[in-house]
């Protein structure tokens, strides 16, 4: 284990060399004292008065026709107030996204996995509801199901959607199949390539479906009037998603909705979509009260997320001076029930940390009877990074090469392109790549009996649509209020770029997250987007203040705006025949020089910077158990600027120990008869503070010229190469690689066992 | 004018790797291409390629983008993230 | 239903209420008294977001029947700071930026009080092994570990 007295960071940032004031400092976050005090209010924490409860009756069944659901006896049990099931909803389209997601919120003529959605209950008490939605009498008819990739896409294999047609293959097929789409990257010549290479290793690769494993599960109140209005109180990860999403399920007006973001207990990606919020409103809406509805954690493995198992073959071709010239990647993702791009962000995924001059990358996006999928921090690349970066590994291994010199030697640069055909913008795969080489980790001689193991990841980071407003207070505070909700300390994020754009104390800004109604639409937080995209409506809002807050000077010193200059929070008189204003003296004064002060900033956000990560363990494993004990580990991110840097680190290590959890632990386990099996904490088993070492990192600060603080997204890709990390430091403690995951006891013991014999 | 890039399976709608366009936005572009190769069309909708990288960033909703004379187009799907 | 009268002391106060006979102390603790500072993750004992301290043990409120706690002792995360002042775990936790999200925040920091009502000067692995019952899924415990040891510390050698 590292000492406790390891800094927390290092790196270029984190003591205001960067020549900001506020940037780049660590702040207590503003919310903080209320979590810590037990204050905070996360949705299951609200409760109205006259509140009912909901329940939700879910399928036993992977795959049944719903032949009918009686619910006399239910809707005449105590307490109870209202029954729905899916005939209350409006009809679903055909197919489509629209149809994918009504029902997932709801089953139409069929359940797609077992945990489905079929009915609901209110009722007075949350045993009543429990106690009358299983006397709900639903008449299944049984269908044959596929819970795999390779049952799903098998000649004759039962099909899910009778209306599925592949996408992506010329002709379009005619009969329905369980392939969504077929995805195709392809740049050179293979063949060639294969010709032309020393060495070339072929493999294939699994991975599991996994749960983002949030601790607070989903849970709303709604509360619906006689006018048809609804006010939502939900946990998510874009409260004008919930909106929009439950307006559609609803077939509703989205001015119809009210959402009030409560306090997010984390999300990771799954709580980019809805699954109670349209129940919850419908059931008040028969009642007349307000509904709150809280998933249990049983509900939530079995009815969210998950990020998607995988099979991933690959082919790579390198020579003997290390130059990787040809990789050939066939990968087949699940879907869940409904059809989605998970297979398509595999591949523009798969090689992206290497300038390939030939390559074939082809994909299949199958769904089965599963949960449909939603995203998990960088979703798709992890599984797409292990496959290639093991690869990578058994190259550097047999060509006798440092891992970090070969990924140094065919790492890509900006204006080189990328798989999926543009070309990169300014990248930090190389600082990364850099850093860690350079870390004391990797400096320091692997102990004996150990095994070490590093490995590149890379996500997109999106921008998409924010709104911000400031408004400066009369006694020189500073109110900024967003429309994204607050996962990991963005609070304090928008508060210190606001506090270095206008010059003030970063204590005297109060960040607030507003709901639909108080702040202009703002996208779901996601793809590493909140304090890049969110923080520059802050920027363009302050930077509108600054210069309102000149122009009240100009007026009140009788000159030209033009003489004005705002400098460290204060109106400066350029010739200097004026005392400089303070902001809290001009704001003291407003309603003098033409009244409150504000600015709203509304944008699409363009520039997001592609994020890089480059990490390093150090293992042993336990040769009589197969336990595989992470012994130390480093990461580097290209964080662009950081503006928290305790943040940073916190998404860059929460990000780790997350891929720590899918490489050696976590996975589906589904019966036969197509029931998950391991619903629990228990049996779901995710890294505990034992099982782990300080996870040591590195923030590379390679600016992105598109924000102005040259902030780049930290959310998501500290997730991707854990996967290989591991995978090829157990191969390295062993001798054996492992190219199914995950890594645990009994795998690991069996693939040592299999080795020896 | 703006340097429009295809990928393997619109290569075969197209029969081109690579057009110029003389286009002062996404939504005059597409109406170009559509006139160039007819088939394209149906191909991005079939494939949902609604979005277009420009100079390497994906838009969501691109078609009232200003295109430059320097502009690398790709015909992409969108993006969603965790 | 009939319901069953409980008296106890929560952070100090003496308190009642009536509950149902089947409802964990978590539920009671939450709706009755509106102490909404524990959570429910699980419901099973598995995640330790509804860690309490009663009769000074560290418990799964989740697994405690409500009535149970007739007579009992119990301390939430809403009694670790007085009435000026946060608890230096409190404190440390701010500062070491130790929650994200913070659902789990009230559960560690109950758990990390138990650990250093015992052990007041953990090492690492220590607290690593007192704090294995509790889930975070945001931080990778690295800040978590930092400032329960930073907090130690700090109740060792009062400024």
């Amino acid at each position: 284990m590292s000492t406790t007295e390891a800094p927390a960071s290092t790196g270029t940032n984190g003591n205001g060399a960067s020549g900001y004031r506020w940037v780049g400092t660590r702040p207590v976050r503003h919310d903080g004292l209320d979590k810590v005090a037990g204050k905070a209010r996360y949705a299951a924490d609200l409760n109205l008065p006259g509140m009912l409860h909901g329940h939700i009756l879910r399928s036993p069944h992977p795959h049944a026709r719903i032949v009918s659901i009686d619910t006399t006896k239910a809707a005449a049990m105590p307490g109870v107030k209202a029954v729905i099931t899916g005939a209350d909803f409006p009809e679903a389209p055909p197919k489509g996204a629209t149809r994918n997601l009504m029902c997932t919120v709801i089953a139409r003529d069929k359940v797609l996995y077992s945990g489905h959605a079929v009915a609901a209950v209110a009722a007075s008490t949350r045993r009543e509801a429990k106690a009358a939605a299983e006397a709900i009498e639903v008449t299944y008819e049984q269908l044959p199901h596929v819970l795999n990739i390779a049952d799903a896409m098998a000649d004759g294999a039962p099909v899910i959607h009778d209306n599925l047609l592949t996408r992506g293959v010329d002709p379009r097929p005619t009969e329905p199949s369980n392939v969504a789409a077929r995805t195709v990257y392809e740049r050179g010549d293979v063949e060639q390539g294969f010709g032309e290479a020393d060495i070339v290793i072929e493999r294939e690769f699994s991975t599991q479906a996994v749960h983002q494993g949030y601790i607070e599960p989903h849970a709303c109140v709604v509360d619906c009037d006689q006018e048809g209005k609804a006010v939502i109180w939900a946990s998510s990860q874009g409260h004008f998603m919930v909106r929009s999403s439950t307006a559609t399920v609803l077939g509703w007006d989205t001015s119809r909705i009210k959402v009030i973001p409560a306090e997010i207990g984390g999300g990771f990606g799954g709580k980019t979509t809805i699954y109670i919020e349209p129940v919850a409103a419908l059931l008040s809406t028969k009642a007349g009260r307000p509904v709150k509805i809280v998933m249990s954690r049983e509900d939530v493995f079995r009815a969210t997320g998950p990020a998607p198992g995988s099979i991933i073959k690959m082919k790579v071709g390198a020579r003997n001076d290390g130059t990787i010239t040809t990789a050939k990647a066939w990968l087949a993702y699940e879907n869940g029930a409904f059809q989605g791009i998970a297979a398509m962000l595999g591949c523009m995924c798969v090689v992206s940390a290497y300038t390939l001059d030939h390559l074939y990358v082809e994909g299949f996006d199958v769904v089965l009877n599963r949960p449909v999928n939603v995203a998990y921090r960088a979703p798709s690349a992890p599984a797409a990074a292990f496959a290639m970066d093991s690869v990578v590994d058994e190259i550097a291994a047999r060509l006798g090469m440092d891992p970090i010199d070969l990924r140094l030697h065919n790492c890509p640069s900006q204006g080189d392109p990328t798989p999926y055909g543009p070309k990169w913008p300014m990248i930090g795969l190389r600082d990364c790549l850099e850093a860690i080489r350079d870390s004391d980790h990797y400096q320091t001689a692997l102990p004996d009996g150990q095994g070490r193991g590093v490995a590149t990841g890379f996500w997109f980071n999106i921008g998409e649509a924010s709104s911000a407003t400031v408004n400066l207070n009369e006694n020189g505070t500073a109110t900024v209020i967003t429309g994204s909700p607050d996962i990991g300390g963005s609070r304090a994020s928008m508060a210190l770029m606001a506090a270095e754009e206008l010059g003030l104390d970063v204590h005297l800004i109060q960040p607030v997250v507003g709901d639909t109604e108080v702040v202009g639409f703002t996208d779901v937080t996601e793809g590493s987007r909140a304090t890049f995209a969110t923080g520059m409506a802050v920027v363009e809002a302050c930077r509108d203040l600054k210069t309102q807050l000149r122009k009240r000077a100009a007026k009140t010193w009788d000159c030209d705006v033009e003489e004005v200059e705002w400098v460290d929070g204060s109106a400066v008189h350029g010739p200097g025949e004026q005392e400089p204003l303070t902001l809290a003296a001009i704001t003291g004064n407003a309603k003098r020089t033409g009244g409150p002060l504000g600015a709203t900033a509304s944008l699409n956000a363009r520039g997001a910077g592609p994020a890089f990560s480059v990490q390093v363990a150090d293992v042993s494993v336990d040769s009589e158990t197969g336990r595989v004990t992470v012994e130390r580990y480093t990461t580097a991110q290209d964080a662009g600027t950081a503006i928290h840097p305790s943040y940073v680190e916190g998404q860059m290590q929460g990000g780790v120990v997350q891929g720590i959890g899918w490489a050696l632990n976590e996975e589906y386990i589904y019966s036969d008869d197509g029931n998950l099996e391991n619903p629990g904490f228990l049996d779901y088993r995710i890294p505990v503070a034992s099982d782990l070492p300080m996870i040591e990192t590195v923030i590379v600060e390679v600016p992105n010229p598109s924000h102005p603080y040259g902030v780049r997204g930290v959310g998501e890709v500290g997730i991707v190469p854990p996967l290989p990390v591991l995978a090829n430091a157990v191969a390295d403690a062993t001798g054996v690689r492992i190219s199914d995951l995950p890594l645990s006891p009994p795998r690991v013991l069996d693939a040592l066992t299999a080795a020896e014999s | 004018m703006a340097v429009v890039h295809f990928s393997t399976d619109q290569r075969q709608h197209t029969g081109v790797t690579e057009v110029v366009i003389d286009a002062a936005n996404v939504r005059a572009l597409v109406r170009q291409l559509s006139e160039l190769y007819p088939s394209l069309n149906a191909h991005l909708v079939e494939t949902s390629s609604t979005a277009v990288a420009i100079d390497g960033e994906i838009i969501p909703d691109p078609m009232l983008e200003e295109l430059t004379a320097t502009s690398e187009v790709h015909l992409v799907r969108p993006l969603a993230g965790g | 239903m009939s319901r069953t009268h409980v008296t106890c002391e929560v952070n100090g106060d003496a308190v009642d209420f009536l509950t149902e006979d089947g409802e964990s102390l978590l539920n009671a603790l939450r709706d009755e008294l509106g102490l909404i500072g524990a959570k429910e993750g699980c419901g099973t004992g598995d995640c330790g977001a509804c860690s309490i301290i009663m009769n000074g043990r560290l418990q799964c409120s989740c697994l405690i029947f409500a009535p149970e706690a007739g007579g009992a002792a119990i301390t939430t995360c809403e009694g670790l700071a007085s009435a000026d002042e946060l608890h230096p775990l409190q404190q440390c936790f701010l500062e070491g930026a130790a929650l994200q999200c913070g659902i789990c925040t009230p559960g560690f920091l109950i758990a990390a009080k138990a650990l250093l009502d015992e052990n007041p000067d953990p090492t690492e692995t220590e607290v690593r092994y007192a704090l294995a019952g509790n889930l975070c899924r945001c931080t990778g415990y690295d800040k978590i570990v930092r400032s329960v040891l930073e907090a130690a510390v700090q109740i060792r050698t009062p400024a």
